[in-house]
């Protein structure tokens, strides 16, 4: 176990001045700019049409963020961004074939760069949420701070993404041309925009469940939960066998 | 015989119809250089992926130190250190930080890293991103690399790959050292026989995937038979007589060719010229190493 987070290390270490942290920290920081701009320029229209609709003014916050200040698309994005260059930077530098001539085991590799992932995966939610709650308490919304909501819509994003994130890993780890797993990333998940408003085929799309992470009435979260979990330990064991099978050619 | 520390047995690999390994079986001996030779294409790096693991046989198997790379990788790979094609690095990470992975994933002492870095001369750059080094420098990170954790085999790929000739000069030097520094045993891939010629003190010339020789370099230069060539007039008759003789007579152009072996090329001459032929010419022709490769290799280029 050691000497796995040791490589699990190595790996965190091998991100030092990459490109990693600002892919993983400026989708947040871009979406809480718009949010911030959108309460700036329409706070009272926004939570009065919202205490029509019977909604809290932090679940409107929520709604919000997630909707109009595209927080939906943004993170997966974002995920896939981050997966195809954590891959990059292997591939580009022989860092793969290097790093597997060394006493370490395809699997123990893909796992480390799969638990990576989910570090910046976290990481970035975080601090989207702490940002989250800031715009909140810098719009002086009504009502204390709503942790138990802020939460459970990390939790939710957490499980959803994590199901796009297994299958980008994969894409990733296969793929020696960065291009290949960003282009299926982003057409699918501009796909999923028109095919998510139809549950039954959002349910089969990994891309498309974290449109349904909003812990607010009405949502279904239960779809975005089962389809993360699915689809997380679907890809993270099928791309897990892929590469422990895979030739180290280039 | 000393020990062998590398050995494989029928090694292949095929990539659905393209053999790119063919059956090979090298023999690496403790703590000799190993050159690997042979064109561009010929299998080499293809045949030190399945070495280290990197790439399955299609058939055969690699034993190194004793042991079989199919079912102990971890522990063949612990003892191993290589250069794959070209130095693999973080560009975005100093040499003491990529050196810091190695050590971290191989479990070996901190000192290790300043003892690798003196060995290949870059202790002044360590803290410098290796983004910013030269070729010939990332050529050394990687040396050190491999060297990292007294590793007792080290598998380098084309290691003079792209290096101007001061910088080929130094990994040279620095091959050449490692043995008698270190200990360690030395598998070393080039497709310049020069290279070899200079550094290896056994050879393995590989082309089109099958192990055409292997041996030591004074066993390859035993096959540089010498031959007598002389231009003598008439020719064809010239031929006749020497053939009455029992000579192995090759005509090519208007000269004639006969394998030295212990024959006296001054005694020759006399006999021509007592039986009346005008020899116009007679010389002693050797080959040298690069001929001797085009001949086995079927003439393939390097």
């Amino acid at each position: 176990m050691r000497k796995f987070f040791d490589l699990l290390w190595t790996d965190i270490i091998k991100q030092k001045r990459s490109l990693v942290w600002p892919a993983a920290f400026l989708a947040p920081l871009i979406t809480e700019a718009l949010l911030f701009l959108d309460f700036y320029l329409r706070r009272d229209y926004i939570l009065n049409r919202a205490a029509k609709e019977g909604l809290s003014a932090w679940q409107t916050l929520v709604l919000e963020h997630h909707l109009t200040a595209l927080w939906f698309i943004t993170l997966p994005m974002a995920v896939t961004v981050v997966c195809a260059l954590l891959y990059h930077a292997e591939h580009a530098s022989g860092g793969l074939r290097y790093t597997l001539s060394l006493p370490v085991g395809k699997g123990r590799l893909y796992l480390s760069k799969w638990c990576t992932g989910a570090i910046f995966l976290c990481l970035m939610l975080l601090l989207d949420a702490l940002m989250l709650a800031a715009v909140g308490k810098i719009f002086r919304l009504p009502g204390g701070l709503d942790y138990q909501l802020i939460m459970r819509y990390i939790a939710n994003q957490t499980v959803a993404a994590v199901g796009i994130m297994s299958l980008q890993m994969w894409l990733s780890a296969i793929a020696a041309n960065v291009i290949l797993p960003l282009a299926a990333g982003f057409i699918g998940i501009t796909t999923s925009l028109f095919l998510a408003q139809d549950q039954n085929i959002a349910r089969i799309i990994p891309y498309a469940h974290v449109l349904y992470t909003m812990p607010l009435p009405g949502e279904n979260n239960r779809l975005a939960l089962e389809g993360g979990i699915f689809f997380a330990a679907f890809f993270l064991v099928a791309g897990l066998l892929c590469f422990s099978k895979k030739d180290v050619t280039e | 015989m000393s020990e062998l520390v590398v050995e494989t047995q029928d090694l292949t690999k095929k990539y659905g119809n393209f053999t790119a390994v063919d059956g090979i079986d090298l023999q690496v001996r403790k703590g000799e250089i190993y050159g690997f030779l042979g064109p561009n294409g010929a299998g080499k790096s293809t045949t030190i992926r399945m070495l280290l693991g990197l790439v399955k046989p299609t058939r055969g198997d690699a034993r190194i130190f004793g042991l079989s790379i199919r079912q102990s990788p971890m522990e063949i790979l612990k003892r191993v250190g290589a250069i794959v094609e070209s130095p693999s690095y973080y560009g975005n990470l100093t040499a003491v930080e990529n050196l810091e992975i190695t050590r971290r994933i191989l479990g070996a002492d901190k000192k290790e890293i300043d003892r690798v870095l003196e060995i290949v001369n870059l202790s002044q750059w360590k803290n410098k991103k290796v983004k910013n080094f030269s070729l010939g420098m990332k050529q050394r990170l990687a040396i050190a690399q491999a060297l990292l954790g007294n590793r007792e085999l080290l598998i380098l790929d084309e290691p003079t790959n792209g290096l101007d000739p001061a910088g080929i000069h130094e990994i040279r030097q620095l091959i050449k050292n490692l043995p008698g520094m270190l200990g360690v045993t030395v598998l070393m891939s080039s497709h310049i026989l020069s290279e070899v010629e200079l550094t290896a003190t056994s050879v393995g010339i590989i082309s089109r995937g099958r192990l055409l020789f292997q041996g030591t370099l004074e066993e390859l230069r035993r096959k540089s038979e010498n031959e007598i060539c002389i231009e003598a007039h008439p020719q064809d008759k010239a031929l006749k007589f020497l053939e009455s003789k029992g000579l192995k007579v090759k005509a090519r152009g208007n000269r004639l060719f006969i394998k030295k072996n212990s024959l006296d090329a001054a005694a020759l001459n006399r006999a021509l010229v007592m039986e009346g032929f005008d020899v116009t010419h007679l010389s002693t022709e050797g080959k040298n190493l690069e001929d001797i490769f085009l001949e086995i290799t079927g003439g393939d280029a390097i």
